[in-house]
């Protein structure tokens, strides 16, 4: 058990020799190229979230420039809306006038128009009753008047129907 | 006769032949090329090839694990360069740890000589990181820190210089005295069944069943403390190698 502590310096040697050597192999041959494999591929991801952050600030700004538009579009259809309907009731109103007056002048016209046949219509029928009542007094007076005599005759029931209310 | 086969257990053992005819070997050495070879050919082909794919992802993470918790934090990020080092001591001494879990091979950190050269290199490492990074004179100046009243700094100069060599000594006896513990401990509790079935052969085979168990409870631990020692060390070392290499010492 004395020798538990007891150094062998070739084996010392032979231990900082095949430290050195293996250092030198697996730095050269395995941990290089592994760790040039995990820092691309921490590069890579690395990137990967840059690249996907930016896209989402992009997004976010597109999102954010879409929004003012949509609420500007909206502003201005309902503007837009509003002068239209400002206009509609402004025709409306002009319309509706219009017609009143169109209808009212179409009924000042055919009350006039009624008016001048019914007063046309009342000469020819007091015309017909004087030439009937001058045929009817010639048939009893059996006397023939002579045609100066018929038109001072017509006047005068002409007169006399005249003074009087016709009734329809 | 059990101090005998206790020793026969835990110190290396000369073989009877030579390399290269003239070489003498011993169970340790042999061991030891072992390993080298061992990973050296085994390591940069799982690394090439990406397979077995468990053993592959295991190294990532050592690698990883070590850059970013050991390297990065005690070297800053000028350190990085330093990983493959700390990555070949991680492995080299769990290698040397493990061995000796395997029925008939050893732990040739359980020898103080291994422990003495891997405290060795450390030594050698922080030496040349030293004298690298602040010149010869400056990192001897290093170990008196600033402000130190001009008596007082030859006396904490030799301390800082004992201190140094300390760190070393501790290193080394730390990891030998835990690898070889964990057998010590195993063998005695085996030998307990001998010792017990020397008085009675009954109760020496009775006493198998708690032995066993107990062996194997320790074995158990043995195989936590391969990786603690293994993290230990390549921890310390790149604490003291990383206060060398820094400025702010």
């Amino acid at each position: 058990m004395d020798n538990l502590l007891k150094p062998d310096f070739g084996l010392m040697f032979w231990t900082a020799v095949n430290f050195l050597l293996l250092l030198f192999l697996l730095g050269k041959f395995a941990w290089k190229p592994m760790i040039k494999a995990l820092e691309d591929r921490e590069n890579k991801i690395a990137q990967d979230k840059k690249d996907a952050q930016d896209a989402r600030d992009a997004a976010q700004q597109i999102k954010a420039e879409l929004e003012s538009r949509l609420e500007n579009i909206s502003k201005e259809a309902q503007e837009k809306m509003r002068s239209v309907e400002a206009l509609a009731a402004a025709e409306k109103d002009s319309m509706i006038k219009e017609a009143k007056h169109t209808s009212s002048v179409l009924v000042d016209h055919a009350k006039a128009e009624i008016e001048a046949r019914k007063n046309a219509a009342l000469q020819d029928v007091k015309k017909e009753i004087a030439g009937l009542a001058v045929e009817a007094a010639r048939k009893i007076a059996a006397v023939k008047i002579d045609a100066e005599a018929d038109a001072r005759l017509i006047e005068k029931v002409l007169k006399d129907v005249e003074g009087k209310e016709f009734k329809a | 006769m059990i101090e005998e086969a206790l020793a026969h257990h835990i110190i290396d053992q000369p073989i009877h032949a030579r390399l290269f005819g003239f070489m003498p070997l011993s169970a340790d050495l042999v061991t030891l090329f072992c390993i080298t070879l061992g990973l050296a050919f085994l390591l940069p082909a799982v690394i090439k090839y990406r397979k077995p794919v468990l053993l592959y992802t295991a190294l990532e993470g050592m690698v990883v694990f070590l850059r970013d918790d050991i390297v990065m934090p005690n070297f800053g990020p000028k350190g990085r360069a330093f990983t493959p080092y700390f990555c070949t001591l991680f492995i080299f001494i769990l290698v040397s740890n493990s061995l000796g879990m395997v029925p008939s091979l050893r732990t040739i950190t359980g020898s103080i000589s291994v422990t003495a050269a891997m405290a060795a290199t450390t030594f050698c490492l922080i030496l040349f990181l030293g004298v690298k990074e602040k010149g010869l004179f400056g990192y001897l100046k290093s170990f008196v820190p600033k402000g130190t009243p001009a008596l007082l700094a030859p006396m904490l100069f030799v301390l800082e210089v004992i201190g140094l060599f300390v760190k070393m000594t501790a290193l080394c006896i730390r990891l030998f005295a835990n690898m070889i513990a964990g057998h010590m401990v195993v063998v005695s509790i085996l030998f307990l069944i001998f010792i017990i079935a020397g008085t009675s052969k009954y109760i020496g085979i009775v006493t198998i069943i708690p032995a066993e168990a107990m062996s194997l409870f320790v074995n158990v631990l043995e195989i936590l403390v391969i990786f603690i020692q293994a993290y230990v060390f390549t921890l310390l070392t790149a604490i003291f190698a990383g206060e060398a290499f820094s400025h702010n010492h």
